[in-house]
């Protein structure tokens, strides 16, 4: 029997960048019209299979605000992958992705990550083009995915992606 | 006109001149003619940028509305609004661009590009449109009247115009009549669009109306605007300086009828309101208008429960700390001293054209304010705080605000929840047990959030305890073993027994279940 693996997948990023959307979007299919910043955290998770091993992702919705790193601390604990998202129509939440790598780096000893790119929807408002994203990914070593939640583009396998990568360390 | 979201719709050529306009949202004032030119620049930027897109459709976000382009063979239709379309409504869209191209473009004229949007109109079509996005419903409230002489109207059938006399609202239209109310929709439908009938009376008694920057006209005596008033309705220019003081955006209609009810007759009093709305110089705060209204409105009572609580001077401190930290112009230039004491300015004009992307950001920017603020209390009076801001939401902010005004408000009380929550235990692992986020189930998405989020808080040993205690399961469990009166059961003692974990804890269930419109346990009921 294929076993199953339980996976802790933290999101990060900059403020409105979409992780709590991405979150509900992967985990109940709906997407949230409102924003709201997490003030703490907020929590999914989802079963899904992957080749023959059985997934459970719990994924963990890091409220971002600069007054909760204390918070956020107590929560990186047992990480084993980080998805840091951006939002392709603001540098400055491409920019911060560095600060927020330095932030995991402080509390987590090894995980996998993804970048994540979001709001692809927004064409004419887009500022960051895909190959910008792509080399800041290559610089820090992660994998790296454009998803637009709103239309439900590519979230399924930018989750599917980090689960993978972590599955993979377990071989 | 809840089916869709569209305020108007505009049908260009290939070289931008304009074939087609409707305004299909009656409140939607703001396309015709003010928002006009503006709407047509940024059309004129389309026509050189956006529409060379290969997509099919796409939207585009403009100031204060959302433009969805959607492209023909020989045109464009842009549907005007402030929400990105469903697909259903695409679908209609497209099937009448369709329409348009094959039947009615041949018969449009091509006007210059500085005519005006209302010259852009051809009837039949307009019928079309108003038979696939009728009017879905119309508040008992409005009250319709004819821009023509009743007796000309050859294009209707003829059964609606006997009720309509412009004093009679829809309920009334259709308790007289004894019409069923869909009929009436898409007679007035049909009338809509032939354009012979508007509407007076279009707020709800729980709009909050605010006034912008051109209103400030209507207060100088020597005017245009003031005069072109006073020559049509002269019996209004009294009531305008009276009214003034109640549009700072902060109150509804209804208490704003209540404050004047003495000494102005409701039904003036509305029609001033209809007339300053016509004019767009006031405006019923928009959904995300209505949040940001709500940060502000806890922002300001957290401030004076602060200061009766707390010691002199903390409160002050306290909201200094924060607006050091903060760099948002919108917010902190709407936080004043007034007699050494801190106070939220309501007034909206800042908000002026800002897009809806921007307002939710700042709603954002609100509840960090408060966030903050209640973080920087002394921690031995914050229980004190929470009580006494438990008994204002409970006293005024239940009152004054929808369910849908709270979304997302939870993560304030589930902030306070933290704070109060002293030391966090560090978290491995979240039990859920057979408990999903299923988005649709609001007891399911309340319990599920709670159980989630509390064991952040809380840690997860204590939140298991407070699932045994009211028997909600944190194991796996067969589909059919937790349902029914069981499960209803054991919800609803879950909710009282999280409320016993603090104060805060509290205001979360409270806040939670008046955003979906749950009932309280009687036990709990404030």
């Amino acid at each position: 029997m294929s076993p199953t693996y339980l996976l802790k997948i933290c999101t990060v990023g900059a403020a409105s960048v979409g992780k709590t959307s991405i979150i509900i979007r992967y985990s109940t299919g709906t997407f949230r019209e409102h924003y709201s910043p997490t003030l703490g955290t907020g929590f999914a998770y989802k079963k899904m299979k992957l080749g023959n091993n059985f997934v459970n992702a719990q994924i963990w919705d890091l409220g971002s605000q600069d007054f909760l790193e204390r918070v956020r601390a107590n929560y990186y604990i047992g990480t084993q992958g980080v998805i840091f998202m951006f939002d392709v129509t603001s540098w400055e939440s491409l920019n911060a992705v560095l600060d927020w790598k330095n932030e995991v780096d402080r509390h987590v000893d090894d995980y996998q990550s993804v970048l994540v790119a979001n709001k692809i929807d927004l064409v004419d408002e887009r500022v960051i083009s895909e190959p910008e994203g792509i080399e800041l990914a290559k610089k820090l070593g992660m994998d790296y995915i454009e998803v637009s939640v709103l239309l439900d583009k590519n979230v399924n396998e930018a989750f599917e992606l980090i689960s993978t990568r972590i599955c993979e360390t377990f071989v | 006109m809840t089916g869709h979201s569209i305020e108007a719709i505009l049908i260009t050529d290939m070289n931008g001149n304009p074939r087609f306009y409707m305004q299909l949202d009656p409140r939607a004032f703001g396309m015709d003619p003010v928002l006009a030119s503006s709407f047509f620049a940024a059309i004129d930027m389309f026509s050189k940028e956006v529409f060379q897109q290969s997509a099919p459709v796409f939207t585009v976000d403009y100031g204060a509305h959302l433009f969805t382009v959607l492209n023909g063979e020989a045109t464009h239709m842009i549907a005007v609004g402030v929400q990105r379309l469903n697909t259903e409504i695409t679908a209609i869209l497209n099937a009448l661009l369709t329409e348009f191209e094959e039947k009615w473009l041949l018969a449009t004229e091509l006007l210059d590009i500085d005519a005006s949007f209302s010259d852009v109109y051809l009837e039949p079509f307009g019928e079309r449109v108003m038979e696939k996005l009728s009017f879905e419903d119309l508040p008992d409230s409005w009250v319709p009247y004819f821009t023509v002489d009743p007796s000309t109207i050859v294009d209707t059938s003829g059964t609606m115009e006997p009720f309509i006399n412009g004093s009679r609202n829809v309920k009334e239209i259709l308790d007289v009549s004894g019409f069923a109310k869909r009929d009436l929709l898409l007679e007035i439908s049909r009338m809509w669009a032939h354009r012979v009938i508007r509407f007076r009376n279009m707020l709800s008694f729980d709009d909050y109306v605010g006034s912008k920057t051109s209103f400030l006209k209507y207060l100088q005596a020597t005017s245009r605007e003031t005069e072109d008033m006073k020559k049509q309705y002269p019996e209004m220019v009294g009531v305008i300086p009276r009214l003034a003081g109640l549009l700072e955006g902060r109150r509804t209609v209804r208490e704003m009828l209540v404050e004047l009810g003495e000494s102005y007759d409701e039904r003036e009093i509305l029609r001033v309101l209809d007339y300053l709305l016509e004019r767009e110089v006031i405006e019923a705060l928009s959904p995300e208008k209505r949040r940001i209204l709500l940060a502000k409105e806890v922002l300001e009572t957290s401030l004076r429960v602060a200061d009766e609580c707390l010691s002199e001077g903390e409160a002050t401190k306290a909201l200094t700390t924060v607006m050091g930290r903060s760099d948002t112009p919108e917010t902190l230039g709407q936080l004043r001293v007034t007699d050494n004491k801190w106070h939220v300015d309501f007034d909206l004009k800042l908000l002026e054209g800002l897009n809806n992307r921007r307002l939710m950001l700042l709603f954002g920017e609100w509840m960090k304010l408060l966030a903050q603020f209640a973080a920087l209390l002394d921690p031995t009076k914050l229980d004190q705080f929470i009580v006494r801001m438990t008994e204002a939401f409970t006293e005024r902010i239940f009152t004054r605000f929808t369910p849908f005004d709270l979304r997302g408000f939870e993560e304030y009380p589930l902030w306070l929840e933290q704070l109060g929550a002293h030391k966090i235990s560090p978290v491995r692992r979240i039990k859920t047990g057979s408990l999903k986020p299923t988005g649709n189930d609001s007891i399911d998405e309340i319990v599920y959030t709670l159980v989630t989020r509390g064991q952040g808080i809380y840690g997860t040993e204590r939140m298991t305890r407070v699932c045994a205690a009211s028997g909600v399961p944190l194991m796996e469990l067969p589909p059919d073993f937790w349902v029914g009166w069981q499960k209803e059961e054991s919800q609803e003692k879950f909710l009282k027994e999280y409320s016993k974990l603090g104060n805060a804890a509290k205001l979360t269930v409270l806040i939670m279940t008046r955003q979906r419109g749950l009932t309280l346990p009687k036990t709990m009921s404030p």
